[in-house]
């Protein structure tokens, strides 16, 4: 017999799938928005390749860990800039487990218009855009 | 003898086929319960209750957090 650490919670907290009358419906992670990303090493000609609209695009290092955010008015710059020197690092994050009301109200409190979701080491899920979600 | 495994291990073993135990209240997993899992709640865990439990799968038991 297996004991899973940490129970429900630590498997919610990655974003896995949940089943049930309420399921995983509540929480952020069933409204994750894919969010697709470069590498610490692209440069803004990666970026254009793979932005969606005005959306800002993350950057990734090892093992899928979010290390920046590079913003949709850089895509003026020339291509051969390295994204490293152009990102916002440390975009706001927040938890796939965290209740879709309480993380609507905690990004609008931050005055932010998106938000990055990652598990509780970093690494990227996707994104959160609170004026797409109803509640 | 249970050994302890993390989330993704939990993933793993599931898809090769163990048995996943919820033991918490029936009322808490009717609302959520992770993917294929059976409820055997802690209050009525018995010798009867297990025993519809294979005994060539491995089996994996989660509570809400830490216990």
């Amino acid at each position: 017999m297996s004991d899973l650490i940490g129970g429900r919670a630590a498997w919610t907290v990655l974003g896995l799938a949940t089943g049930g009358q309420i399921g995983d419906r509540r929480r952020v992670s069933a409204l994750v928005l894919p969010a697709p990303s470069v590498g610490i090493d692209a440069t803004i000609a990666d970026v254009r390749a793979v932005a969606i609209g005005g959306r800002p695009t993350p950057v990734l290092g090892d093992g899928g860990v979010l290390l920046g955010a590079i913003q949709g008015s850089v895509a003026r710059l020339p291509d051969d800039t390295p994204v490293e020197s152009v990102m916002v690092t440390a975009p706001g994050t927040i938890r796939p487990d965290l209740r879709v009301d309480e993380a609507v109200q905690q990004v609008r409190e931050d005055g932010l218009d998106h938000v990055y979701v990652t598990t509780v080491s970093g690494v990227l899920i996707g994104l959160v855009i609170p004026d797409e979600i109803h509640v | 003898m249970s050994k302890r495994i993390d989330a993704l291990g939990a993933q793993r073993m599931i898809r090769r086929g163990a048995q996943l135990v919820d033991v918490l209240p029936a009322s808490i997993f009717v609302q959520e319960h992770l993917p294929g899992a059976r409820s055997i709640p802690l209050e009525t865990m018995n010798t009867a209750a297990v025993a519809e439990l294979r005994r060539d799968k491995p089996v994996v038991v989660y509570c809400f957090d830490q216990h």
